[in-house]
């Protein structure tokens, strides 16, 4: 292994800055990404139907705080109303206060305070509802009123024609399925408000950095068929270990190299954009590493050309990304299908899961490649 | 003793070699000669176990390929016909790099010996800026990194001049005589064949080669 170290050091050290760029973009990219978005952003905000039902102080008090966060533009109606504009999506979602919000916080009861509506057209539903979420949380000033939001969703085929009382026949269906409301990104965005910022971001921040993570270690990858298709292979072929084991081998110390700049990355991302990051984060995305070094070199087997390798890359990554929910939350289609995030190992790591199916797959896979045997004699 | 028994390959319809048996000893040189396309390269992949036969049965020093393959791997040392280099490594590095991954080490002096016996004497300087024939000559010195018992050389000398290549060959030829290597090697240099091969095997039904060489008194096996 030590010369196997020493020789993939000599090829490093001849393109180290590339090198360098190519790990360290998936948080530069990530940075300037949500950083640029977010300033587009300023400009256009959220509208989100505001329903108090409850005239208490500190309901009050809780459509101030909502009211302050500048992603969102907060319009006060009756129910009625905001249903209605949120079936014509003129509101992205709609929360309701509900009677008794204060008293139910004081006696930290667990029934649900808040009701949040959706559309299958939400696009900063997620991120509207964890800062609501966290805003009542503050409120309720315990960790143990953990669940206090009861989601609605409510579903429109694309004709628009559901009445209101089939959205709320539908809602209460839902409720008596669902129980209390989870969130379903333990990556997305954390920030928390006691903190002060009152600055959310509608882009999953975890979720944009896997985007680039997954598209440079499919890039950083092209060794594999630098080396099997070039004219050293012969010599490769004929090396102490075989010329699999040579691949394997290289294989295990990228996989060292990433978890590495992985940790580099993580720690920006904590730095720069105040994500809290849990041991068992850390373990999802060494699971993702893992999962996505496999798939990148079983992948790049299927080339003879780094030219084809990258053009099939982009489309690869851009799908495992959407439907992964990556980019843009994508409840609205996966209440639908909910088994077509599981496609992308994209949606495990933003789940905070460090085996996937794909992990499993890509393992067994990567065993029968290893050893089936080479086709001369070996 | 390099033994091969009943070998045969083909691509798709094409039959290359058909039963092809010989022996060789060793301190033996051996030319391969025959037109392009006669299949001597396919040959030289097949001793040095980069593809496989179709049929026959092959050993080194009593190492069956099909069951002791390491073991004849490590006492081959294969030239390749296309230079097989790191062209962004200079010849140092070259030699370093497979040195590491070799079966045998060597100092960094041994490694440079090396390659002034094949009187490439550029160490510092990148192979991508070395002329065609020095590159070769670091070819042939790259697969000599771990003391090969056999050598298979595929046009080893193409493009190097005159006064080198006379040197590379009785290098190689010094080798077999005096530390009992086995050489076989490809040629379209008909001078160079007759001076250095004790015998000549020639494949392909075309007389042209074995008429040639019997005439200047080699000794030609048709294969
Ligand atoms: N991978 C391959 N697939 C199909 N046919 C091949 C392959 N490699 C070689 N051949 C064919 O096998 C025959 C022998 O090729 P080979 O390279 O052994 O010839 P050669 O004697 O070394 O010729 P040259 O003197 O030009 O080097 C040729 O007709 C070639 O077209
Ligand atoms: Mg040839």
């Amino acid at each position: 292994m030590k010369s196997i170290l020493m020789t993939r050091w000599m090829h490093w050290r001849k393109q180290w800055l590339s090198l360098i760029v190519w790990l360290l973009l998936p948080i530069l990219a990530t940075a300037v990404f949500i950083t640029v978005a977010d300033q587009w952003q300023e400009d256009t905000k959220i509208p989100i139907g505001l329903v108090v039902e409850d005239d208490s102080t500190m309901a009050e008090a809780l459509v101030q705080s909502i009211g302050s966060t500048s992603l969102l533009q907060i319009e006060r109606m009756d129910k009625n109303q905001a249903l209605v504009k949120l079936e014509q999506h003129e509101l992205d979602s709609v929360f309701v206060i509900e009677d008794g919000y204060q008293d139910n916080i004081k006696e930290n009861n667990r029934n649900e305070v808040i009701t949040a509506y959706s559309s299958d057209m939400s696009i900063a539903y997620m991120p509207a509802k964890e800062t609501v979420a966290s805003y009542v949380q503050q409120d309720a000033g315990s960790s143990k009123a953990a669940l206090t939001i009861k989601e609605m969703v409510a579903e429109y085929d694309t004709e628009m024609t559901w009445t209101w009382e089939e959205i709320v026949e539908t809602s209460n269906q839902i409720r008596k399925e669902q129980s209390l409301l989870h969130s379903s990104f333990s990556f997305y965005n954390q920030k928390n408000p006691i903190e002060g910022t009152k600055e959310i971001s509608l882009w999953n921040i975890w979720g944009v950095w896997s985007l680039f993570a997954f598209f440079t270690t499919f890039f950083i990858f092209d060794w594999v068929i630098k080396e099997k298709q070039s004219r050293i292979k012969v010599r490769l072929s004929l090396l102490r270990f075989s010329f699999k084991a040579y691949l394997l081998k290289n294989w295990c110390i990228y996989l060292a190299l990433f978890i590495l700049f992985d940790l580099i990355n993580a720690s920006v991302l904590v730095v720069y954009f105040d994500q809290p990051v849990e041991g068992s984060q850390m373990l999802a995305m060494i699971g993702f590493r893992l999962t996505m070094c496999m798939a990148a070199f079983l992948f790049a087997q299927c080339f003879k050309t780094s030219f084809y390798y990258y053009i099939a890359v982009i489309p690869v990554t851009l799908f495992m990304a959407i439907i992964g929910g990556a980019l843009i939350p994508i409840d609205g289609l996966s209440k639908d299908w909910s088994w077509i995030t599981y496609l992308s190992p994209i949606q495990a790591f933003l789940e905070g899961n460090m085996v996937s199916g794909w992990m499993i797959v890509l393992l067994i896979i990567f065993f029968i490649w290893y050893w089936r045997k080479e086709k001369a004699y070996a | 003793m390099l033994k091969v028994e009943a070998l045969s390959k083909h691509y798709g319809s094409k039959k290359v070699l058909s039963d092809v048996s010989f022996q060789i000893n060793p301190g033996e040189v051996v030319g391969l000669v025959g037109e392009n396309g006669a299949g001597k390269s396919t040959l030289l992949n097949i001793l040095a176990t980069l593809i496989s036969p179709d049929k026959g049965n092959l050993s080194f020093d009593d190492h069956s390929y099909d069951s002791d393959l390491q073991k004849v791997r490590k006492k081959i040392g294969y030239i390749p016909q296309d230079i097989a280099v790191w062209e962004d490594f200079t010849v140092e590095e070259n030699m370093v790099f497979f040195e590491q991954l070799s079966w045998k080490k060597k100092s960094k002096a041994e490694l440079r010996q090396l390659c002034q016996n094949m009187k490439l004497e550029q160490w510092k300087e990148k192979t991508q800026s070395l002329s065609g024939g020095m590159k070769r000559k670091l070819n042939i010195a790259i697969s000599l990194i771990h003391d090969p018992d056999i050598l298979l050389l595929d046009e080893p000398t193409v493009g190097i001049d005159l006064k080198s290549r006379k040197e590379i060959g009785s290098y190689l030829h010094g080798l077999a005589k005096h530390e009992g290597k086995t050489v076989i090697y490809t040629s379209h240099d008909m001078e160079e064949i007759l001076s250095f091969c004790d015998r000549v095997y020639c494949i392909g039904e075309d007389p042209f080669y074995k008429e040639l060489l019997e005439e200047n008194g080699k000794l030609v096996q048709v294969l």
